[in-house]
């Protein structure tokens, strides 16, 4: 704007490029203040905040069970495994015994939103590189587990899916049927995109050696989840820190070698495989019986503070739950995976081209609504 | 006589060239606008889903209400636009887009001769005699299938197509405004480089058909009884190549790569302005297919003209089969755009300089040598 | 707005005076009474639930070798540690925060190479108003703790960012949500909300229905924003 005001935007040596806040490939209301030298990238500056709707501070005035589907809508793509982290915490603070059946079907649910939302992202990310078909097979696919969703929390984006001490409800009737249906032909489907992309020539060219990042400096940075395997380190909460039941289940993590895009697309690519195994199991051995533990109808958990991390499609997602034994959290911080990795977007952009940065901020897979909140 | 050879030679120098003028270019935007549905479909399809629907029966009426929805909306002159520029660029972007049909040859040089000499009995003023019919009918500049035959045809149709560019560049830096400006000097350097690569893949089939003149090349290839694209494959492959990158296609859309420069040069453009952008577009991809079917797969022939037992094959009229070859070439541009993702510019810049150029000038060099040893 | 909440900031000091004199009497919240007011300030409601519910609450550390370690270092500085639900808890002073951190993050015993977190709490009425709350992760012992330390609100934090590069956002949303100070940061400017914006809307005398109406009306051109 600045250079428009000086006659044309040829006089200015190095141009300064608005990317957003509306821009198709900024995943939402991301402005990434770019400070270009013909088409490499000098500087850039992320300026976020336009989707901030102060959850945080809503949680402190809402009680327990009414802050829930507010995080259904920070991270609005994988939003069952938002709630999840949530009420492990509340269970967690209130020694709410969780029925087997529950943790069984909240295991499975976040691992259908974990496809999902790689799915989304996939998507996202092959038409920012150009690749428009790949776009369409996966909503194809994410069509079918939003629709498992709505069968069983009634609502398919904000599903507000758990309740303290386990489920709504039970399974509906042919839902199993349905999801080993889904999960049988999962398999076949990822591996058409795969044939899109993987050994594209294009693709490799576009995605290997972009946004190179190494194990140290991935740790150094704070990031965690697919941006942080991509780069070689074995960590997983679900592995590492085991929560509401992982610990039962047989699953691999996936690395990568060197900490590029193509890696880093690679590692979810496997995840999704991998979330496939761990809802196989959990169909295999569903247990029968009550869907609700014993909770209280107002949740009141007593004086104290935990922390409670999962491992979310984007990472680490950790809720840090402090209560003053009142019916309203003292204080809910949410440790926002993609608002820790996006920082990391001016590290790994500097010197590439501006082309490299659509695919940079689609490898980090920026949800704007949690990186806001 | 006399004012019966001054009406021959209106007929054959100006009437009938008009009116084939006319009917090319009414017919060919027809076909442009067409050719959106049918990407929209095609896409559509491979994309496993149905594209437009709604408009008439599968969306056929589509590009009907797409052309008014472009001609009823506000035409916008962004503030801090040269307007003039901003103004007049469209244009000269599709001019030349259209421009190339005038010596593309649909068909034959006899192609109208029957068609002729029928119609003309029809207008009893003109009083023509027999024989005049006759002549007119003969005439190759009225009877060919094509506005005209003229002897440096391949240059033309360079010379013109780099007219085009100067629209988008004029586009993008008229628009005053950083997307197009960056999305206009993208197709400078990549239209720039990738017309020298195209320039040479041309000669090589210009060494084989000895000959500047679109229509010769094809009755070079009817004598030969062979397709030039069996004699000069890599010349095609390049020239393909090349074409997708000419019209700003799939994998080679930068100027225009939405996901990056948001509408790259035609980001500032709106309403009927835009949609002008949007026919060059398409007719250039028309334009290239056209080219590219004849110097390579013999314009109006059948295939295999040296087999007699598909003699049968005659009875389609050449016309039909130029253009379902253009066809089968729009098909694959579409099909490549639903295919594939797309290159950075440097990797452009780098293919186009570092492989397809070199690959191009051996071409022509082992051409010249194989034409020069033994034939 | 600002006057319907007027009258409740001066509730929430007199909730938190009240716990602290109830505090000696009830040894329930196991706090000693160098900790943190954090959970002195919650301890209000909680004995009468405590007297209902089998206890949940926080114990001391006292043989824990981590503790043993920095109190030989950082002496008087090292305040306590307790365990809440497994999850250990270390106060420090602001003083040597600093140090303490390197600490944590260079010596191989602890290795704490991750920060997963970093964040404030607001104890409105307290001497020391504010709460930084840090959380480390070690990737290769696989520890999670909890370090915090106590500021009043004049005070400045030093900034941990040339420890952790991945603090330097969370730093800003904490100046930008708390206001509270961080030195030796290079970039401390609003995150979140716009620069010019006035208040820290996480801080517990913000009203959730407060907005910077000055801010409001230059930008958003609205006059009177809906009560």
């Amino acid at each position: 704007m600045k250079a428009m005001e000086e006659s044309t935007v040829l006089d200015a040596k190095v141009l300064e490029l608005n990317m957003g806040p509306q821009h198709p490939s900024t995943h939402g209301v991301l402005r990434v203040k770019l400070k270009l030298d013909g088409e490499r990238v000098v500087d850039a500056e992320c300026i976020i905040g336009y989707l901030h709707r102060g959850v945080e501070k809503i949680s402190e005035n809402r009680s327990y069970i009414e802050c829930v589907p507010y995080y259904d809508r920070t991270d609005y793509i994988a939003a069952v495994s938002n709630v999840y982290g949530f009420l492990l915490g509340v269970e967690a603070m209130m020694q709410i015994e969780v029925p087997k059946r529950a943790q069984y079907i909240r295991i499975m649910m976040t691992e259908f939103s974990r496809i999902a939302s790689h799915l989304l992202w996939l998507a996202t990310h092959a038409i920012d590189i150009g690749a428009m078909t790949v776009f369409l097979y996966c909503f194809r696919e994410r069509e079918e587990i939003l629709k498992l969703f709505e069968a069983l929390f009634g609502a398919r984006l904000t599903t507000h899916a758990f309740r303290v001490g386990g489920l709504w409800k039970d399974l509906p009737p042919g839902f199993v049927e349905a999801a080993r249906k889904f999960i049988d032909e999962f398999p076949e489907r990822v591996d058409e995109y795969e044939q899109l992309l993987t050994k594209n020539r294009i693709w490799m060219a576009r995605t290997q050696g972009i946004g190179v990042i190494s194990g140290k400096e991935a740790i150094e940075w704070g990031l965690t989840g697919p941006v942080l395997r991509g780069s070689g380190v074995r960590h997983d909460v679900r592995k590492d820190r085991p929560y509401g039941g992982y610990e039962e289940f047989d699953f691999d993590v996936p690395v990568g070698e060197n900490g590029d895009t193509y890696d880093r697309y690679l590692v979810r690519l496997e995840e999704m495989h991998q979330s496939r195994r761990i809802i196989q199991q959990v169909l295999d051995r569903l247990p029968d019986g009550p869907v609700r533990g014993k909770a209280p109808k107002i949740v009141k958990p007593p004086v104290g503070e935990y922390y409670s991390g999962i491992d979310g499609p984007r990472g680490e997602l950790g809720y840090y739950i402090v209560s003053d034994g009142s019916a309203h959290p003292f204080r809910v911080r949410i440790r926002p995976p993609t608002f820790i990795s996006l920082q990391v977007l001016r590290r790994l952009v500097k010197g590439h081209l501006m082309a490299d940065v659509i695919a940079i901020i689609g490898t980090l897979d920026i949800v704007l609504g949690e990186v806001d909140r | 006589m006399n004012e019966n050879v001054f009406i021959e030679n209106l007929l054959i120098y100006a009437v009938i060239p008009l009116i084939k003028i006319v009917v090319i270019v009414l017919v060919l935007s027809g076909a442009i606008a067409y050719l959106t549905l049918l990407e929209r479909k095609l896409i559509a399809h491979i994309q496993v889903r149905l594209g437009p629907m709604r408009v008439g029966w599968h969306g056929l009426l589509q590009p009907i209400a797409d052309g008014l929805k472009f001609l009823l909306k506000e035409d916008i002159v962004p503030a801090k636009a040269d307007a003039l520029i901003f103004t007049i660029a469209p244009a000269i972007s599709l001019i030349p887009a259209f421009l190339v049909f005038a010596v593309v040859p649909f068909g034959p040089p006899d192609m109208l001769q029957d068609f002729l000499g029928w119609t003309l009995g029809w207008f009893p003023f003109l009083n023509l005699d027999e024989a005049t019919t006759e002549r007119i009918a003969q005439n190759a500049i009225a009877s060919g299938g094509y506005v005209t035959d003229i002897n440096i045809a391949v240059l033309f149709v360079l010379s013109v197509s780099s007219v085009g560019i100067l629209g988008i560049i004029l586009g993008g830096w008229a628009s005053n405004s950083k997307y197009p400006l960056l999305g206009a000097l993208r197709s400078t350097a990549q239209m720039v480089s990738y017309e020298v690569a195209l320039g040479f893949a041309i000669i090589g089939v210009l060494l084989v058909a000895g000959s500047l003149s679109l229509v010769e090349i094809v009755q070079n290839q009817q004598q030969e009884q062979l397709w030039y694209i069996f004699v000069q494959p890599l010349a095609f492959v390049l020239f393909f190549i090349c074409g997708l990158a000419e019209t700003n296609r799939l994998p080679f859309d930068l100027p225009e790569a939405e996901t990056e420069l948001v509408g790259g040069f035609h980001t500032e453009y709106s309403g009927f302005r835009f949609s002008l952008f949007f026919l060059a577009e398409y007719a250039n991809m028309i334009a290239v297919s056209a080219i590219g079917v004849v110097l390579f797969w013999g314009g109006w022939l059948r295939p295999f003209p040296s087999f007699e037992w598909l003699n049968f094959l005659n009875f389609i009229p050449g016309v039909v089969w130029f253009l379902g070859k253009v066809f089968l070439f729009l098909y694959v541009f579409i099909w490549v755009r639903g295919t594939l993702p797309r290159f950075r510019f440097d990797q452009l810049m780098q293919y186009g300089w570092k492989i397809f150029l070199p690959v191009a000038m051996a071409n022509v060099i082992v051409t010249a040598g194989v034409i020069l040893a033994f034939l | 707005m600002s006057e319907e909440d007027k009258p409740k900031q001066p509730q929430e000091p007199e909730g938190q005076e009240a716990p602290e004199a109830e505090e000696k009497e009830t040894p329930t919240p196991s706090e000693p009474s160098s900790k943190s007011a954090a959970p002195e300030k919650a301890a209000k409601p909680a004995p009468p639930k405590a007297a209902r519910k089998k206890v949940l609450s926080y114990e001391d550390l006292e043989e824990d070798t981590l503790l043993q370690k920095l109190k030989e270092k950082f002496s008087e500085h090292i305040f306590s540690a307790q365990s809440f639900l497994h999850q250990p808890i270390y106060t420090v002073s602001v003083d040597c925060l600093y140090d303490v951190m390197i600490e944590l993050k260079d010596s191989p015993d602890w290795d704490f190479d991750y920060l997963v977190d970093l964040t404030a709490l607001d104890y409105l009425g307290d001497d020391k108003r504010f709460c930084m709350v840090y959380h480390l992760y070690s990737y290769k012992h696989g520890k999670l703790i909890r370090i915090k330390a106590r500021i009043s609100e004049e005070e400045v934090v030093p900034s941990v960012t040339s420890i952790w590069k991945t603090a330097d956002w969370m730093e800003r949303e904490v100046y930008d949500l708390f206001g509270i100070e961080f030195s030796g940061h290079d970039n401390l400017k609003r995150i979140l909300l716009p620069d010019d914006w006035h208040g820290h809307p996480l801080r517990k005398d913000y009203d959730i229905k407060l907005q910077d109406q000055a801010w409001i009306k230059k930008h958003l051109h609205i006059r009177k924003t809906p009560e």
